[in-house]
């Protein structure tokens, strides 16, 4: 498949899912009004269904998707590790300990935010703090200091659940299965994952050189080291923008930037915005059927990620040679 | 000369381990040095110190007469490009593009390669017989293949220093004395200096013109080949007896088993 090809094809799913998003739930919207509200909006039912309920959920989904699949994609390359995903060096889990303890001590939503938030942060300032130590720094110390701080997060975060009372479970349990059900306002994440696409871009030739070994890229002329903290940076920035839109959704982060691989694309300049094309269409499609499929229950987002993209993905092992 | 790429004084350490105490030598421009030496005596070491890769020596790396930390990382590759030993690291795709990101270090774009640099690439592919597998992708070659493509790679670089560590490794004999005989026309056509690590005592003979030999108790000897590559200095530096084949107007050895 020819890269512009696949490139139309990712943008023309893209769209679809957005405008998918919009127009399925339990109040349907033609594709006709979705244009009109668009164009030229009415005030009406229609209107407030599409602008206050859908758009910010669907904007949320791709937003939130783009970012996971762009934090995924860094990371893999920063730490040289294919299993590399968006909450491996500790993000959501310091995210989730900082919600729930807000909620633990009876806090409202915009502290509960703001908990996660700071929880998120100082997880990030340790791993940088003790992973990029010293001047003679590798990734493993980097990759093995996210790992232990996300254990020992993520016990204390069970720790919190045993101990909740019964009637806070459930709102816990948004933390840490992923749902876009309570996502705020997407409009920080567009800003955050215009901004990381740009530095990724930006920086995408020495993606490519880093991916080669931190001794090869500085060989071939890259400052190594700067460029690797601004990479950790992006990726944090990223996956902190994200899980605060739907706490920690599993597998776009991880799959999305190796099935562009897979489909041969492999320079970060075209990797990077396919791979966010891919992980926001993805999670947008996801949480569509995750509200629609068994309304007016809805499904955790994070486990229809899943079912979905397993077998697409092992579809796309099957064919890779 | 420009393109001349000196230390003075060089005292390598690894791991705390004092190898080559202050080596002092120059490679010039039309220089083509073997280094030798028996495993871990410090060669790799030298290499990535020359490069500018490293900064765990005592004493001075000069590129024309500066010091070499003064330059930035891209000034530096423009100046001296490194043929790896092994790079740790994974690249998912084609041949052509590796070798292009050897431009790096010339690029100015940020929306991909120039002209110029695709002409390069190609060229290069072209010295090292690879141009019939420039679309494939890099991991499905063979470690010949690959081998060629770090060289072509280098050459897309075109820096004026070139510092291979075991350029012939995974090579079969043809590619073994194509690489020799294109890094030898790099040095003595071009005015590049080039100075390479090998295992070999047959090769050094025919092709280098100095060479430098690293012995395990750290003193180094270097100068040019004839006066360094006799067969008491390289018995000394293998520990092992070397018998001498003469074949033209050279002198060869190869180990007595």
């Amino acid at each position: 498949m020819s890269r512009s090809t696949l490139l139309s094809i990712l943008l023309i799913a893209a769209a679809g899912s957005i405008l998918i998003g919009m127009m399925v739930g339990s109040y349907p919207v033609s594709p006709l009004q979705v244009f009109d509200s668009i164009v030229a909006p009415v005030p009406g039912a229609v209107h407030d269904v599409i602008w206050q309920l859908r758009a910010p959920r669907v904007l949320a989904a791709f937003a939130c998707g783009g970012l996971l699949a762009f934090a995924g994609a860094l990371l893999q390359v920063l730490l040289r590790n294919a299993l590399a995903d968006p909450y491996i060096l500790g993000v959501s889990s310091g995210a989730s300990l900082g919600a729930l303890l807000a909620l633990t001590l009876g806090a409202g939503v915009l502290t509960m935010n703001g908990a996660a938030l700071a929880g998120a942060l100082a997880a990030i300032v340790v791993v940088f703090g003790l992973g990029f130590r010293g001047g003679d720094w590798n990734v493993y110390r980097l990759l093995l200091t996210g790992v232990v701080l996300a254990t020992g997060l993520s016990a204390l975060v069970s720790l919190l659940l045993v101990m909740a009372p019964q009637a806070q479970i459930k709102g816990m349990l948004f933390w840490l299965m992923g749902d876009l059900a309570y996502a705020g306002s997407p409009a920080a994440a567009w800003a955050v994952l215009g901004a990381v696409l740009v530095f990724g871009i930006a920086q995408a030739t020495r993606l490519d050189l880093l991916a080669l070994g931190q001794t090869k890229a500085s060989a071939l002329g890259v400052d190594v080291t700067p460029l690797q903290a601004g990479v950790f940076f992006a990726a944090a920035l990223s996956t902190v923008a994200a899980v605060m839109l739907g706490g920690a959704i599993g597998f776009v982060g991880l799959m999305a930037p190796h099935a562009i691989r897979m489909l041969g694309v492999a320079e970060h300049r075209l990797l990077l915005p396919l791979a966010v094309l891919l992980g926001g269409g993805f999670l947008t499609f996801a949480d569509t059927a995750a509200r629609a499929l068994w309304a007016p229950q809805q499904l955790p987002v994070g486990v229809l990620t899943a079912l979905i993209g397993v077998p697409a993905m092992l579809f796309l092992l099957g064919r890779t040679r | 000369m420009l393109g001349t790429l000196s230390c003075e004084n060089l005292t390598l350490q690894v791991a705390g381990r004092i190898l080559c105490p202050a080596i002092t030598f120059a490679i010039e421009p039309g220089q083509l040095w073997a280094v030798l030496g028996s495993n871990g005596s410090g060669k790799t070491t030298l290499v990535h110190t020359l490069a500018g890769l490293q900064h765990h020596a005592n004493g001075a790396v000069r590129l024309d007469g500066a010091a070499l930390a003064s330059r930035t990382s891209r000034q530096r590759a423009r100046e001296i490009g490194v043929l790896l030993q092994q790079e740790d690291g994974e690249f998912w795709g084609s041949v052509l593009e590796y070798v292009l990101l050897g431009r790096f270090a010339h690029a100015r774009s940020w929306f991909g390669w120039r002209r110029e640099d695709e002409d390069r690439a190609f060229a290069a592919l072209q010295a090292v017989e690879l141009t019939a597998l420039a679309a494939r992708r890099l991991v499905t070659l063979s470690g010949g293949e690959r081998q060629r493509a770090r060289i072509a790679q280098l050459l897309a670089q075109a820096p004026r220093i070139f510092l291979l560590d075991e350029p012939l490794q995974h090579l079969d004999l043809k590619h073994q004395a194509r690489t020799l005989a294109l890094f030898r026309d790099l040095a003595c056509r071009d005015a590049r200096a080039v100075a390479m690590v090998l295992h070999d005592a047959l090769w050094p003979g025919r092709f280098c013109t100095h060479a430098l030999l690293i012995h395990d108790d750290g003193n180094a000897l270097g100068g040019p080949g004839p006066e360094v590559l006799t067969r008491g200095n390289l018995e000394r530096l293998y520990g092992c007896r070397l018998e001498e084949l003469a074949y033209e107007e050279g002198r060869y050895f190869v180990p007595n088993v």
